[in-house]
């Protein structure tokens, strides 16, 4: 019981607490429930510990190793903020903790993420109710990321967006009198060319985004569907605005017709089991501007994909989401003889001590958008992953004056593919960034820096990274 | 056959040439910008023997009724979000002045242009805050009728910062109550009302009017205890088969097939489970104040046996705890769900409706005559329902002439409600009618009671002036009451 005891009390020597409070940035009112992370800069010896504020927005950290640490705060609604940030949105300060002592109290600071509200108005501008609004990612690839629908004056407001720059487009319909409305961007736009992007910034509410929707012709899509013999299958019509499934049938084939299509890109999809049990399907695109009749969509067979992976071992699973008009799907881990039903595909390869060369279906290179590597499939996927063990490194000390910056963000974007990685510097002001394929990248390191600004790639520096080597280069601090 | 060619081409001409033409414009109250696309009704008055015309009104607010016989008309328009309107109202929500369309009646000038002021309905916004006064995201808020019977009529969900607005409201009176749920670390809130309060009679009511928005209704959420309901719906044979939970803040589904089911977060108080499936329905109501198991039998429906309404049809809404259904017309071989349900008849003027009985499952009370509520007479269902209405051919009636300073007023608006006997200062039952065009009005069918009259077209029908200068009469069974009406002015 006295080692116990002694036991006890020489681990409660080496540990200390970190305690603060998470307070709404705009009222200062407390954020009960908050999710707070205290995370380890690399070099730290200590896992990531997660917990809640209680009621009044206080958290206690009990045990901490000595170290150097950041806390992070999530929260539905909120931008993710971490403790002595210079802005919302920007990356924190780390802080030591030292043996036996409290690190301070920390007051974090949440701010909510951005919002845009306006008004979908008729040609009287009177606000039309009920009416589906859609926000889509400014930048490409131009993506549809949420949707509302107006209240009773023809309001809208979606919440919850992240900061950047955004479209706004109503959606096709009706009106009382049968008057068509094609879908239509802010503020009075047909075409994705003449739309005018609004740019939401965290703790903003974006105001008054009007849409004026253009009257036009919708257009009637019919055919039929035809399932596996003694099997079922559904047809689901996908547009850049939305979804519908327009029919189902079982063993035998079924007309369908959709109206109220909007002119543009129209994706006919359908699923189903066929004679076997197995998941069937198939993908048509067409470019509806005009009403189109006699056509035939079938549930087709579908082969399992078969995944082959070379130059190296992955280091988890293969992420995979469907991308179709009205956005990316859910993406979900690759599973065993997985059957892909046809359309737009996407593959994320997991970090590791490896870069990936190319990525390719039945041959075809595979498109990469950040992260993300994209095909088309059809009634088979043959995806082939190609790695290299030798993938390059950037490292080196981030100073400012001389000295070294404990903790330093780290931003390294590759001019090729866009795609973006973050990371931290350790206590003595080293960083490094591996698993990069050879090429050129723009690293910068800055406590107020902001990805999405351009004037961000104006203060990095472009360095090179070359297969199986470590690039030595040396960042100085970026002070605003 | 020439004769017969020029007598019907005389009939066209007379019918041209004794039509009139009706025109306006319909405006909104707020901006005055022109509402497109409302539907516009000429409405004929009592004694009019032409029929309603319906339009919709062109892209700048516009309407034109070509071809209209003379005599006396009402034009109503109605549009989604506003107070339905009619032409002349001294203020919006009042009943509108009827027009004399005669064959010189054009309407071609801005004298004869009828314009029509159309006013929003009300709304309420407020925000769903938890114990720091932040906003909850995405929380489900319910707004109920704050009189007797309170029913849910209308729900929202809070945006991004907890706030919410539910429109299109009726003006009144209401009570706005948050949902129960659990939140992030698994703290849990019970429903609550508007501000403070679990309890009904500790809610504020919340009092909205034509046009308005009702803002900064804040209610404070109350942590508490949700419940978990299991359950088994027998036979347990697997088949499939819709099973909803309802609460008076909503309803959700539990389960898809006969057999164990499984609810979590149910909040404290009366609870339905509603069982549906091709072969068999069952439904159980409950007081939750633990976790608590529910056995619900799945039983095969019968349609209902309905004596005594040969010539006029019953009519159904199923009323659960999260509100009334849908009116439909109870036919032949259709099957009701069990539960709570309400049935009315409209009789022919020359019949009242007594009362709607079942004298199927659930065994009936005989003790109890079941209330007529706005003449729908409220049952509990069961399994094999024998519905009996009674009709009694001896209703009363009241008519009478309404007129101004000894002059008749042409569509006069009356007003008619049949008073609660435990509390005269409500209705139960009311009924808008119109004078003729010499000021003569009449109802019939009406069942013995007490009523109020009154007729105006400046005065709220519920303003204690209105309540002052009313007519009360007591009616039974057979009378023909004539009374006269002065027109009530502010």
């Amino acid at each position: 019981m006295r080692l116990l005891a002694l036991l006890l009390f020489s681990v409660c020597a080496q540990a200390a607490i970190v305690e603060g409070v998470v307070l709404d940035e705009e009222t200062g009112l407390p954020l009960a429930r908050t999710q707070v992370n205290l995370v380890p800069l690399p070099g730290t010896q200590a896992d990531t510990t997660p917990v809640r504020t209680g009621p009044r927005g206080s958290f206690v950290i009990l045990s901490v190793r000595p170290g150097w640490y950041l806390v992070r705060a999530t929260r539905r609604g909120y931008a993710p903020t971490e403790s002595g940030q210079l802005k919302p949105g920007r990356p924190g300060h780390a802080f030591e903790v030292a043996d036996d002592r409290a690190s301070g109290f920390l007051e974090v600071r949440m701010s909510h993420l951005p919002a845009i509200t306006g008004t979908v108005l008729d040609e009287n501008d009177i606000g039309i109710p009920k009416w589906t609004v859609h926000v889509y990612t400014a930048g490409k690839p131009v993506r549809h990321v949420a949707q509302t629908v107006t209240d009773d004056r023809g309001n809208y407001r979606i919440g919850e967006l992240d900061p950047g720059s955004y479209l706004l487009r109503s959606g096709p319909g009706p009106l009382e009198d049968q008057t068509q409305l094609l879908a239509t961007y802010s503020r009075a736009a047909l075409e994705l060319a003449e739309s005018i992007p609004v740019s939401a910034h965290i703790g903003e509410t974006l105001l008054n985004v009007i849409i004026r929707p253009i009257k036009g012709k919708l257009f009637t899509l019919s055919g039929n569907l035809i399932p596996a013999p003694g099997r079922s299958a559904t047809l689901t019509l996908v547009t850049d605005t939305g979804r519908r499934e327009v029919a189902s049938a079982y063993d035998v084939a079924m007309p369908f017709t959709a109206a109220g299509v909007q002119p543009g890109a129209v994706e006919l999809i359908v699923k189903g089991i066929d004679f076997q049990g197995n998941e069937c399907g198939s993908y048509t695109r067409l470019a509806v501007d005009k009403d189109m009749t006699g056509l035939r969509v079938a549930c087709s067979p579908v082969a399992p994909l078969t995944l082959s992976v070379t130059g190296g071992y992955l280091k988890g699973p293969l992420l995979l989401r469907r991308v179709d008009l009205d956005g990316a799907g859910e993406s979900h881990p690759l599973l065993f003889n997985e059957m892909l039903i046809p359309g737009y595909w996407e593959v994320n390869v997991p970090p590791g001590d490896y870069y990936v060369q190319s990525v390719r279906n039945a041959g075809a290179q595979a498109t990469r958008a950040g992260a993300w590597y994209g095909f088309d499939t059809g009634s088979y996927t043959r995806l082939t992953i190609q790695l290299s063990s030798k993938p390059g490194t950037i490292a080196g000390v981030v100073s400012t004056r001389g000295n070294p910056v404990a903790g330093a963000p780290i931003f390294l974007f590759q001019t090729s593919s866009g795609q973006t990685w973050t990371g931290r510097a350790d206590p003595r002001g080293n960083y490094s960034m591996g698993g990069l394929a050879p090429g050129t990248y723009n690293i910068v390191s800055g406590f107020d820096m902001d990805t999405g600004d351009p004037s961000t790639a104006r203060k990095s520096d472009t360095v090179s990274a070359s297969e199986g080597n470590t690039t030595t280069h040396a960042l100085e601090l970026v002070l605003q | 056959m020439r004769g017969l060619l020029c007598f019907l081409l005389l009939c066209c001409w007379a019918c041209v040439a004794a039509a009139a033409t009706v025109q306006g414009v319909i405006f909104d109250e707020e901006t005055r910008n022109p509402l497109a696309r409302t539907r516009v009704t000429l409405v004929p008055l009592p004694g009019n023997p032409a029929a309603a015309v319906s339009l919709l009104a062109n892209e700048r607010g516009a309407y034109v009724f070509n071809g209209v016989q003379p005599g006396w008309y009402l034009i109503r328009s109605a549009r989604t979000g506003y107070a339905v309107a009619e032409y002349g109202q001294y203020r919006p929500g009042l009943p509108g002045t009827p027009i004399e369309v005669t064959e010189q009646t054009t309407g071609d000038g801005s004298a004869d242009s009828r314009l029509i002021v159309m006013r929003r309905q009300a709304a309420i916004t407020g925000t769903v805050v938890d114990d720091n006064s932040v906003g909850i995201a995405g929380w489900p808020l319910n707004v109920y009728t704050a009189r007797q019977p309170i029913r849910r009529i209308a729900q929202g969900t809070t945006d991004d910062r907890g706030n919410f607005r539910v429109g299109e409201l009726d003006p009144g009176t209401y009570i706005v109550r948050s949902s129960g749920g659990g939140l992030e670390d698994a703290t849990t809130l019970v429903p609550a009302y508007y501000k403070y309060a679990t309890a009904v009679t500790a809610a504020e009511p919340v009092r909205v009017r034509l046009g308005e928005t009702q803002g900064f209704v804040v209610i404070h959420t109350v942590e508490g205890k949700l419940f978990e309901l299991t359950g088994e719906v027998t036979p347990a044979d697997k088949r499939p088969a819709n099973i909803t939970l309802i609460t008076d803040t909503g309803r959700r589904l539990v389960g898809s097939a006969t057999g164990p089911f499984l609810a979590k977060d149910v909040p404290p108080g009366p609870v339905e489970i509603l069982v549906e499936s091709q072969s068999c329905a069952g439904y159980q109501k409950l007081l939750v104040d633990r976790n608590m198991f529910a056995r619900v039998n799945c039983l095969a429906l019968t349609p209902p046996a309905v004596e005594g309404t040969e010539s006029n049809p019953l009519i159904a809404r199923r009323l659960d705890l999260d509100g009334p259904g849908p009116e439909d017309a109870l036919v032949s071989g259709r099957s009701l769900s069990p539960g709570h349900w309400e049935f009315t008849v409209r009789p022919a003027p020359s019949e009242y409706l007594v009362a709607v009985q079942n004298e199927g499952e659930p065994a009936p009370d005989k003790a109890a005559t079941p209330a007529a509520l706005d003449g729908w007479f409220a049952l509990d269902v069961g399994s094999a329902p024998h519905l009996r209405v009674t009709l009694s051919a001896m209703p009363a009636s009241i008519s009478g002439a309404v007129s101004s300073a000894s002059k008749p007023v042409p569509g006069a608006p009356v007003f008619l409600q049949l008073l609660n006997p435990q509390a005269p200062e409500l209705g139960l039952q009311t009924w808008n009618g119109r004078a003729d065009a010499q000021g003569n009005f009449a109802f019939a069918g009406l069942a013995p009671g007490s009523y109020r009259l009154m007729s105006s077209f400046d005065v709220d029908y519920d303003d204690p002036l209105a309540r002052d200068k009313s007519v009360v009469l007591t009616l039974h069974e057979g009378d023909a009451v004539t009374q006269l009406l002065d027109m009530i002015r502010q």
